[in-house]
């Protein structure tokens, strides 16, 4: 029996050829080591200051496909799909604290009541999560890039890479997919009577 | 309105063009590029402005913010400080004693004023503001106007100063509550609430004499304190651009940008249509938001609300709340007009000046004092009964559901409303391996209907069982429960949507056939739109006919593969659905979509089929089980957790995902339980129909192969998971040779009929190739390990095996692909041809293969030619055909069922060509099992002897167990989830 890495690799080549089923084959592997990466860090036990969580994603990368040579391609469906699990994963903790902080109810925005509002992280990853969803409809690309950087924690340039844009083109989209998110954001939020 | 999108590329296009602009220059860029179209101006405009608030919003990935452990982040503010203040810093001639808040619009500390010996409140601008010259100085005049406007119910304004870089305001210190942190606690006392709202209505009338709007009056900005109400946060910063919003210069979008960066989340509710929709705000936008406040001091709940901004802003621009009177009966109807009043949409239909609206309140309260007037408590006593009615109501509607059980049952049911569970059986009960929505029960719990398998089936609950004219799938009632509407079916293709009376009647014809689209369920709502899910998309059609309308249709670009299951919500045009994505059923989302509007949202993920249930909740499906939330149907958003429903088992179908369950609006609860199909085997002669019994035990026999010298019988059998047995023709005996849990399926003989050839998913993600010695002896052993799903079909020749690559997840076939064993193990395709095939298999003298494929629309039998697939092909079936097995060398005969579950045998005469002779039935006479086309070989032909080998279903064995069904099952959801 082939050893992890490769069997990755393997269905990232596979992948890489048109083969759908090894994108599904490939999907829980892939959360499955994201979600205990990610569980170590949300656990704060991984509070070296070596590793940031933004890497995480790469060093996902670094344990299921190892050094090996693959295709920039494929390694851009990798991102991708770890990305899409990334906000599954973060999106559940996000609900789960969100329960955990306010047994019954559901979503809620904190208010301050003297001055404005401030935003508890997880309602932002939810809401952005919600909004996000909205934006796939409006500009799938730019949900796309919002997903790989906000979720998947990577860099503009990476993001260019995977999604074969020039640079400029990601930073354009990236703001305005910020602009249009951080509006449907706040021009209203709920709360319960 | 909202509805007027402009064309996204086009505004993406200018925003981006105006981002690579210096911002001065970017406002008149914009009225340049824009010309007339105002519509994608203001959407640029507002982006922009956007753009300018989100200070680093996002830019911290999440997983970063959450790792960080910080419990909030303030949205956009990039130039917040990041670290306090120090207590004790002085700022000029002010100390700070401590922080009492933070957020968009700055820092707010308690203060000590060591000139005056007092104690004030100070706000520390954000840098943003502090750094912008044209925009502080707008700042200082207007702190100065509102220094000068010295009113009771107005925080006043008593400094303006900048101190080692760090520029501030200094107000009142008050002391007090919000007014809301007040309304978190409930509705206002009646007199209360009266006297705060003249409070802030004499403010708001001296601010708007002096030309000062607020523009975001809302409960947080309103103090509680010991000498009344008092307005904070009025006119900081606010200014009225000189022209309307859209048209103004940049600056002017940053003054506004001030207001907006402090009101970041939750101010919507309050806004006035005109606000909400971008346009210039004026005094009689304060009087709209007054109104929103009156309303909820009176009555504890919003006048607008909902969870997601675009319901609010539609329930700003479209709907009237509900009467203050209905809300609080101890209000007067002349408040209920003034309010009303307030919130008119249009501006010049509200009341003018705040002034007008004082004197109206303080006449309430003149005529509240005033004797003779119903007095509260006696309101209050009429709100009572209103409660028992509906008690009463409910009784009666248990008792109906109850009088279908006959008197002892009804007496139970009458008085203790307990759960009641029976189960209904079902006359020639159809197999749910088809995405169907398979039964349906009628709103008022009094009827079920239900797929049988030569029609669908009507039954009164506790009475008779009624055949309907010919067979029809996804049935559904019309919300009178006086209607049963359901898909004809057809031979090969649907024929329309048809409808006919529960009570009996003409069948009556809705639409004419949509093609052969599969439908996914359907809805019928109360103002006779049909919602039906077809081919993957939403469509809609009146009850009375007409043209079908598209609604929604799934969004491949995001993931999306089909919608389905829809089902209307009680408000009559919002309508809940199944989004099935491609990462499978277990990422399946549910939805809702607004008829109207065409907007959607996602409600939940990892559930589908959602049911509104009238207590509160919805109810959906998950990997087999029943799920319940709590639904605000108001808002259309869930809240709480889910819980799952205990001792409910659903069936589960290929793909895992229909609805096999539906609830009544009185509390039935009606659901289809898992399938234990019991099969025996049994030889049958193809020439005569004659059976031999098997004494083989009665097992889930799946599918069955005979070995090369006919002695053996590989069977794959499900018992909670499926594995392989071998059957030993001579001796009687049955053996499993496969181990684990994992699934272990579709075996196939090796060439020389030692081993057994078979697919598992032990690995995880998919099927692989396994092998194991047909005695069981020795270990399993992994055959080929490319990671993709493969399953055996047949062995040709040693070290050559015909499988079939299969599909994605939606898909049950694949290509045909050839498998060499030895040296380097690898697979060749051999036909990828459109569409799906399966059960391929090599004729004796190793000239041809025949296999089914969905190529054409419709399954069909194909030969051609082997190894050289290219060289001759010919469609042996006619208007369907599947499973193709040879018989034994030498034979020439080909056995497949037709789609409609004959078995046919026809003459292959092979030479060089291949001639297919006239189609002959296998005469069967028993009742054996076949699937259609889905699946694989439900038979075997004896290669030695010729002889067919079956699947006998047990009497009874292949009824899907009866529907379970639960009267008053809402009780049991109570407990399941106590009301909050």
């Amino acid at each position: 029996m082939a050893s992890q890495p490769e069997a990755v690799s393997d269905l990232l080549r596979s992948w890489g050829r048109g083969n759908t089923q090894a994108r599904d084959d490939l999907l829980p592997l892939v959360y499955r080591e994201l979600k205990l990466r990610a569980a170590a860090y949300l656990r704060h036990e991984r509070r070296d200051h070596t590793l940031q969580p933004t890497a995480l994603v790469h060093e996902a990368y670094m344990r299921l496909i190892g050094q090996e040579r693959v295709a920039w391609q494929n390694r851009a469906h990798f991102f991708g799909i770890a990305s899409q699990m990334m906000r599954r994963i973060l999106v559940d903790h996000a609900r789960e604290r969100q329960a955990a902080k306010r047994p019954g109810a559901g979503l809620r925005v904190v208010f301050d009541d003297r001055i404005g509002a401030t935003l508890p992280v997880d309602c932002e990853v939810l809401l952005l999560d919600l909004a996000l969803e909205e934006l796939s409809r409006v500009d799938a690309r730019q949900a796309q890039i919002v997903e790989l950087r906000y979720f998947g924690g990577m860099s503009e340039l990476e993001v260019a890479r995977v999604l074969s844009l020039s640079r400029a083109t990601v930073t354009r989209e990236w703001q305005t997919a910020r602009a249009w998110m951080y509006r449907r954001m706040t021009t209203g939020q709920s709360r319960r009577a | 309105m909202i509805d007027e999108t402009p064309p996204w590329d086009r505004v993406k296009e200018l925003f981006q063009a105006a981002l690579d602009r210096p911002p001065a220059e970017r406002a008149r860029f914009l009225r340049e590029a824009c010309g007339d179209d105002r519509t994608v101006l203001r959407e640029v405009e507002s982006l922009l402005l956007a753009h300018q608030q989100a200070g680093d919003f996002a830019e911290r990935p999440a997983l970063d913010a959450l790792v960080a452990g910080s419990d909030t982040v303030a949205m956009g503010d990039a130039a917040l400080p990041d670290s306090a203040l120090q207590p004790g810093l002085r700022l000029g001639p002010y100390q700070l004693v401590e922080r009492i808040g933070r957020g968009g619009m700055g820092e707010v500390y308690k203060a000590h004023d060591t000139r005056l010996d007092r104690a004030v409140a100070i706000k520390v601008l954000p840098r943003h503001v502090a750094d912008d010259a044209d925009l502080k100085h707008r700042f200082e005049r207007e702190a100065r106007t509102l220094a000068s406007l010295s009113h009771p119910h107005i925080c006043p304004v008593f400094d303006v100063g900048r101190h080692d870089g760090v520029d501030y305001i200094v107000m009142e210190h008050l002391e007090g509550e919000t007014l809301a942190a007040r309304l978190a606690r409930g509705a206002l006392p009646l007199d209360q609430a009266l006297r705060r709202a003249i409070e802030i209505a004499d403010a708001l009338d001296k601010a708007h004499r002096k030309g000062i709007v607020h523009r975001d009056l809302k409960p947080g900005n309103v103090m509680l304190t010991k000498s009344g109400a008092k307005l904070l946060d009025f006119g900081l910063a606010k200014r009225r651009p000189a022209g309307p919003l859209t048209g103004s210069s940049a600056s002017a979008a940053q003054s506004e940008s001030l207001t907006e960066k402090g009101t970041i989340v939750g101010t919507l509710h309050y806004m006035s249509p005109e606000q909400v929709e971008g346009k210039m705000a004026d005094a009689r936008s304060d009087i709209f938001s007054f109104g929103t406040i009156v309303y909820e001091m009176v009555t504890a709940t919003r006048a607008f609300d909902g969870d997601t901004p675009a319901s609010v802003i539609a329930a700003i621009l479209e709907r009237q709340p509900q009467s203050l009177v209905a809300k609080q009966p101890s209000a007067s109807g002349a408040l209920d007009r003034v309010v009303k009043t307030c919130l008119a949409k249009d501006p010049d239909d509200r009341w003018q000046s705040a002034g007008d609206l004082r004197r109206e309140l303080n006449w309430i309260t003149e005529e509240n004092r005033a004797p003779g007037r119903p007095a509260v408590q006696e309101a209050a006593k009429r709100a009572r009964p209103v409660v028992w009615a509906a008690a009463v109501g409910l009784a009666i509607l248990v008792g109906a559901a109850g009088a279908w059980f006959g008197a002892g049952r009804l007496a139970r049911a009458e008085r203790t409303a307990a759960p009641i569970r029976f189960a209904v059986p079902r006359v020639e009960a159809a197999q749910a391996t088809i995405q169907t929505a398979g039964f349906a029960i009628s709103p008022d719990g009094a009827h079920l209907i239900y797929e049988a398998r030569s029609s669908l089936r009507l039954r009164s609950i506790g009475g008779d069982d009624i055949p309907l004219p010919g067979a029809g799938n996804n049935p559904f009632f019309s919300p009178d429960s006086q209607w049963v509407a359901f898909f004809a079916d057809g031979v090969s293709s649907n024929q329309g949507l048809q409808r006919m009376p529960v009570g009996g009647g003409a069948v009556a014809q809705i639409t004419p056939g949509f093609g052969i689209e599969r439908t996914f369920g359907a809805t019928w709502g109360s103002d006779g739109t049909i919602v039906i899910a077809r081919g993957g998309s939403l469509v809609r059609v009146g009850q009375g006919g007409g043209d079908v309308e598209l609604v929604a249709k799934p969004d491949t670009a995001a993931g999306e593969v089909r919608y389905a299951w829809p089902a209307f919500l009680p408000d009559g045009r919002s309508v809940l659905f199944t989004i099935l994505r491609d990462a499978g059923p277990a990422d399946a989302r549910i939805g809702v979509i607004d008829l109207m509007t065409r907007r959607q949202k996602t409600l939940l993920q990892g559930g589908h089929a959602a049911r509104y249930l009238p207590t509160g909740h919805l109810m959906y499906a998950s990997r087999g089980r029943l799920h319940v939330v709590g639904f605000d149907d108001r808002s259309l958003e869930t809240r709480g957790v889910p819980v799952t429903v205990g001792g409910v088992r659903l069936a589960q179908t290929v793909g895992g995902f229909n609805a096999n369950f539906d609830v009544s609006m009185t509390g039935t609860l009606a659901y289809l339980p898992p399938a234990v199909l019991l099969r025996t085997l049994a030889w049958v002669d193809p020439r005569d129909g004659r059976e031999e019994p098997i004494p083989a035990p009665p097992k889930v026999y799946v599918y069955p192969r005979i070995s090369p010298d006919g002695m053996f019988v590989a069977l794959d059998v499900a018992d909670g998971n499926r594995d392989i047995w071998v059957y030993d023709v001579q001796r009687g005996g049955i053996t499993k040779i496969t181990k684990g849990a994992t699934e272990n399926l579709m075996p196939t003989w090796s060439f020389d009929g030692k081993r057994v050839f078979y697919a598992s998913d032990r690995e995880g993600g998919g099927f692989r190739i396994y092998s194991v010695a047909a005695d069981g002896a020795g270990s399993e052993r992994q055959e080929f390990s490319e990671r993709s799903s493969y399953v055996p079909n047949s062995m040709p020749a040693p070290n050559q095996l015909v499988a079939i690559a299969t599909g994605t997840g939606t898909r049950g076939g694949g290509d045909v692909v050839i498998v060499t064993l030895a040296g380097d193990v690898q697979a060749r395709t051999l036909l990828g041809v459109d569409g799906e095939q399966s059960s391929a298999q090599v004729s004796p003298d190793g000239r041809w293969i025949a296999y089914q494929s969905s190529e054409s629309g419709t399954y069909e039998v194909y030969i051609n030619s082997y190894p050289d697939v290219s060289r001759r092909r010919v469609r042996v079936s006619q208007g369907g055909g599947a499973h193709p097995l040879w018989g034994r060398a030498g034979s020439n005969e080909l056995f497949y069922w037709t789609l409609q579950g004959a078995l046919k045998v026809v003459s292959v005469t092979s030479t060089d060509d291949i001639r297919v002779g006239p189609l002959r039935d296998v005469p069967l006479k028993g009742a054996y099992l076949h699937t259609g086309a889905v699946g694989a070989w439900r038979y075997s032909v004896s290669p030695v002897d010729g002889r067919l080998l079956l699947f006998k279903t047990t009497p009874g064995g292949e009824d899907l167990p009866p529907i379970e069904v639960t009267v008053n099952w809402f009780e049991e959801l109570k407990r399941l989830v106590p009301s909050q």
